[in-house]
């Protein structure tokens, strides 16, 4: 997979671009991991501090998706170049979720409140739904939070799932 | 073009029907279309079945039950929108002179608690555990209380509206009427929504029979025209529900944009309308919409509320049958549920919920995956 022009700075420097995360040899003695979606995660899968969420971005409006797309989901362009996305955003709006989520869900139980957030990846990134792993009253609009990628659930066929939430990264800032 | 009528509308009470199979609930729904608009079943030329959680072919099995006169039934989908794309179906072929009449029905039966998420949302998101619902909304709902000054307390009074309007309405699932401080005082379940703030997927069937103006004096003295039937997939980003991702593009909501196109096509405004449901999935949205739908400016919704101007006897009645919120949402049978309160507004059939005078009226509903739908109703008699 060849990416784009628009390669993040961030992903030149951790030197993952060009590589999509499927198909990544397991390191021995664990089971072959996969991403929670095809094309939505690059860098590898047995590093998991080298990965960084991918996508999408259209050429022609300049919006960025999750995925790698042929079309660009909000003008149709087949212009599409793919991307890496920033590790670091901020959070748009969240709320807290209070109780379990319905099955199937592989998480906590029994279940802590956590917050969950629409979160604007910086670099002009797509904005993304994801959990926050902090307390419930350490988020905010405007939190400054981090990409963290883990090994989340087994899959039907035995693989491990990596996938994605965030942390809090630093100071605050109001918008 | 033929200008198209309802001239019929019928709708089980929407709740928990533990009893009935869903086959019983469509021809329940349907028997008191038909009588309504004093029709046979052998009548009708054409129906559209909408549901979501029922299985293939609900429509041909609920066909079994009201007699197999050889019409075409299909079913139609669009998740919590799916009744729209049918009566919208209907209204279409009765339109462009297909048939003369046309059933358009919608039926749903469905568990308590949180929808199953697996037929709307991938396994990632379900075992991220991004998959409740009401989620969605509440991230709006922060987000319009941090931009907008919108409160809790405003929120929970279209709550409080929606059980008073519920409690007036015998087809409503919800018939008691809640306080503000009860509301208040419900379980936080996804901030700052909380429990009596949120509607709740129900079982129920609603229908509505679409007929060509020129024989509809057969069937009714007060046929409602449906001067606009509009269903849209919403352009991107979507908020509300089911995106992965949501990256801002300055594109008009799908609320918007439909609601823009329905009011067009109607030569109809939204100061012409005098009684209106909307898709309350909880309080919060209510107040959304009456902003997107054009009935106030971006961000002046919790005024609206304030002043009272939503409640009936105010100046805009929004959800006098109780919404959602205490009607119940039947999926693929909701848009009728509100289809039918608008006939009874404009008919002046509303009972103790009735608006003085109602001459036209808006339905809005709104599903998973961006499916909106806004119909326009008017007086046509």
């Amino acid at each position: 997979m060849v990416f784009g022009t628009r390669i993040s700075k961030i992903s030149e420097e951790n030197a993952v671009s060009g590589m999509s995360a499927m198909n990544t040899v397991p390191p021995s003695g664990t089971k072959a991991r996969v991403p929670f979606r095809a094309g939505s995660l690059a860098g590898d899968l047995s590093s998991l501090e080298t990965l960084r969420l991918a996508g999408s971005r259209c050429r022609d409006c300049g919006v960025s998706f999750l995925g790698e797309r042929h079309r660009c989901e909000n003008c149709s362009s087949k212009n599409i170049v793919h991307e890496v996305f920033a590790a670091e955003g901020m959070v748009y709006t969240y709320t807290i979720q209070r109780h379990p989520p319905p099955q199937p869900n592989s998480l906590p139980s029994p279940w802590s409140p956590r917050p969950l957030a629409w979160i604007d990846l910086d670099g002009n990134g797509p904005r993304v739904l994801g959990p926050i792993g902090c307390d419930v009253d350490e988020v905010k609009i405007g939190s400054r939070v981090r990409l963290v990628c883990d090994v989340s659930w087994t899959d039907g066929e035995g693989h491990e799932v990596v996938a994605y939430k965030f942390v809090i990264a630093d100071q605050a800032t109001e918008r | 073009m033929a200008t198209a009528m309802i001239v019929g509308v019928g709708m089980t009470r929407f709740g928990r029907h533990p009893d009935k199979h869903f086959t019983q609930l469509g021809a329940e729904a349907i028997e008191e279309a038909l009588a309504d608009a004093n029709m046979d079943f052998r009548d009708i030329q054409q129906a559209f079945c909408s549901r979501v959680y029922l299985p293939s072919s609900t429509g041909a099995r609920v066909m079994e039950m009201m007699g197999r006169t050889g019409i075409s039934c299909p079913d139609v989908e669009g998740a919590c929108g799916a009744a729209v794309v049918g009566l919208r179906q209907a209204m279409i072929m009765v339109e462009t002179g297909q048939v003369d009449i046309a059933l358009a029905f919608g039926v749903e039966k469905i568990g308590k608690g949180f929808m199953p998420p697996h037929i709307l949302y991938e396994d990632w998101q379900c075992q991220m555990g991004m998959t409740q619902n009401p989620q969605y909304w509440a991230l709006n709902a922060m987000r319009h209380m941090h931009e907008y000054g919108t409160t809790e307390l405003q929120i929970a009074e279209v709550a409080a509206k929606a059980k008073r309007n519920g409690a007036l309405n015998p087809k409503a699932f919800f018939q008691t009427p809640m306080s503000v401080e009860q509301i208040m005082a419900s379980t936080m379940v996804t901030d700052p929504l909380r429990l009596y703030m949120l509607c709740s997927p129900v079982d129920g069937a609603g229908a509505a029979i679409v007929c060509n103006e020129k024989i509809a004096h057969r069937y009714s003295s007060q046929p409602v025209e449906l001067a606009a039937c509009i269903h849209a997939v919403s352009r991107f980003p979507l908020l509300n529900a089911s995106s992965f991702c949501a990256t801002p593009t300055g594109n008009p909501s799908v609320f918007a944009s439909t609601s823009q196109a329905a009011y067009e096509h109607a030569g109809i405004g939204p100061e012409n309308i005098d009684v209106v449901e909307v898709q309350d999935n909880d309080a919060f949205s209510e107040i959304e919409y009456y902003e997107e739908l054009g009935f106030c400016a971006k961000g002046e919704g919790g005024r609206l509320v304030d002043e009272g101007a939503t409640e009936i006897g105010g100046r805009l009645p929004v959800n006098t049958s109780g919404g959602l919120q205490a009607r119940g949402e039947p999926l693929g049978a909701s848009h009728y549920g509100q289809i039918y309160e608008i006939v009874k507004q404009i008919r002046g059939q509303a009972g103790p919920r009735q608006v003085a005078n109602a001459r036209v009226g808006l339905a809005q509903v709104f599903g998973a995956w961006g499916h909106c739908g806004v119909t326009l109703m008017k007086r046509g008699w």
